[in-house]
């Protein structure tokens, strides 16, 4: 039993990649910290080289959603809830949710000051990248 | 009456036309309109040992809000508080009614940056922290430290520059206001005043937080100018949050004639929630109060639960014990934020 979980657990990792957190490639946004990020995916950060920032998350049921929530915000789903209601009263939307990393990489190419998270693997010329996660 | 429902109906039409669903808690949000839809709705049963009995629905409020422009947001909060009451005393059971919404919040702000931004019209006082978010769903009781109520206005019609900047791994920020003139709509303001200035400077790490308060109002009906100093900490240590405000003031009536024109008010609370297993969380706080111009001074105990199923849902059961022993109570309680 122990054996199933194991390769349940890791099969998933092996199959992707690293995280890597994308702007256009013309976008002046430099590499930013995992405590920006932090920061900026919550909302309490809005600007980052004189650039107000758009973040974009993907779907909950998604594996990068999942690393990202883990690694970088590190709170869990309740956490999450709490702290965008808390935030609602306070007048602020949690980060648009586009569903497919395809989305993702067509709003932070066509918006000025958006950014996303996609899997290493789907990376292409017209993004930079500001920071990689495992 | 007719403007809750119109407000409700309103409500489900923007349901009907919300694009990206709707999550309880977060608000309603369609694509068709920069806003979102919320609100919240809190009733509560309580006993005290006077042989009072109170059930109520005590508020219903809907909120809006969104950026209407670059840099630009709006939130308006209209509400109904005592909207519906039964006091059984004595045999005797007296039923009140409010229907009528009133704004308790209405403002907008501009944002230049995170270090600089700049609020126009009715918002909360950024005195203390259990003010700032002073609905029951986020908070692990349902009633209220008297600092919270007593010692400077809830809320203030004015102007206000705020913003943030990081050290390192700590935020610095700071909230400067004032007020010239009257409350925008002074019916659920705790103190109504004809001006205010203030402001706080906080630092918030990631597993604490704190800051410092302070300000002077004028208070319409009391006729007294009142200064207010206050502290705030909390820190969170894996299931445990501690939390804790002081704040001292110094009202100075006009009373002709009088040599002793300046009475003074201290008040503290310590709380700790603790989470017992997930969604329960059991909750200990400890305040004082003293109140020099009333003589009114004593301790209040409370100790209770919050369970929330949901993390936009809470029932609360919290027994009060007071100094004032006439001032004992049991509360059983709901919050919703939709």
């Amino acid at each position: 039993m122990r054996n199933i979980l194991f390769i349940a657990m890791t099969v998933p990792a092996l199959l992707y990649g690293d995280i890597v957190f994308v702007v256009a490639k013309t976008s002046a946004v430099q590499p930013l910290s995992k405590k920006q990020l932090k920061e900026i995916y919550l909302k309490k950060q809005q600007y980052a080289n004189d650039i107000r920032l758009i973040p974009i998350n993907m779907p909950a049921s998604t594996h990068v959603r999942n690393v990202f929530d883990r690694s970088v915000l590190k709170m869990d789903e309740s956490e999450i809830a709490e702290y965008w209601n808390e935030r609602h009263y306070n007048g602020i939307n949690p980060p648009m949710v586009q569903n497919s990393p395809e989305a993702v990489k067509a709003m932070v190419k066509k918006v000025p000051g958006a950014i996303g998270y996609i899997d290493t693997d789907l990376l292409d010329d017209g993004l930079k990248v500001i920071a990689t996660f495992k | 009456m007719k403007r809750v429902v119109a407000i409700i109906l309103a409500g489900g039409v923007l349901a009907l036309c919300a694009d990206d669903g709707y999550t309880l808690g977060h608000g309603l949000k369609t694509d068709k309109l920069p806003i979102t839809i919320g609100g919240y709705v809190t009733g509560f049963y309580s006993t005290k040992s006077n042989g009072q009995s109170t059930v109520s629905l005590d508020d219903v409020a809907i909120m809006g809000h969104g950026d209407i422009a670059p840099n630009l947001n709006a939130m308006v909060e209209f509400e109904s508080a005592g909207f519906y009451e039964k006091v059984f005393q004595n045999g005797t059971a007296d039923e009140r009614y409010k229907g009528t919404l009133r704004a308790e919040r209405a403002y907008l702000t501009y944002t230049f940056s995170d270090a600089v931004a700049f609020r126009v019209g009715k918002f909360i006082t950024p005195a203390g922290r259990w003010n700032q978010t002073p609905v029951p769903v986020f908070k692990d009781t349902f009633s209220k430290p008297r600092l919270s109520t007593e010692i400077f206005p809830r809320f203030s019609t004015g102007a206000m520059l705020f913003g943030s900047v990081p050290f390192d791994d700590i935020v610095g920020e700071y909230n400067i206001f004032t007020q010239i003139g009257p409350d925008l709509d002074p019916v659920y303001n705790n103190i109504e005043t004809s001006g205010s200035i203030g402001g706080s400077l906080g630092v918030t790490a990631d597993d604490w937080s704190g800051g410092v308060a302070f300000g002077k109002f004028k208070n319409i009906k009391m006729h007294d100018t009142t200064q207010y100093l206050g502290l705030y900490q909390s820190y969170s240590l894996e299931r445990l949050k501690l939390s804790a405000e002081a704040f001292v003031s110094y009202d100075e009536y006009d009373v002709i004639g009088s040599s002793d024109r300046v009475f003074k008010k201290q008040s503290y609370y310590v709380q700790g929630v603790y989470k017992i297993v997930p969604k329960l969380f059991g909750v200990w706080r400890n305040e004082y109060f003293k109140n020099e111009f009333t003589n009114d001074s004593g301790v209040i105990n409370t100790v209770g639960v919050n369970y929330k199923p949901h993390p936009a849902v809470s029932f609360k059961l919290e027994k009060q014990f007071s100094s004032q022993n006439a001032n004992d109570a049991v509360i059983a309680s709901f919050s919703v934020l939709f």
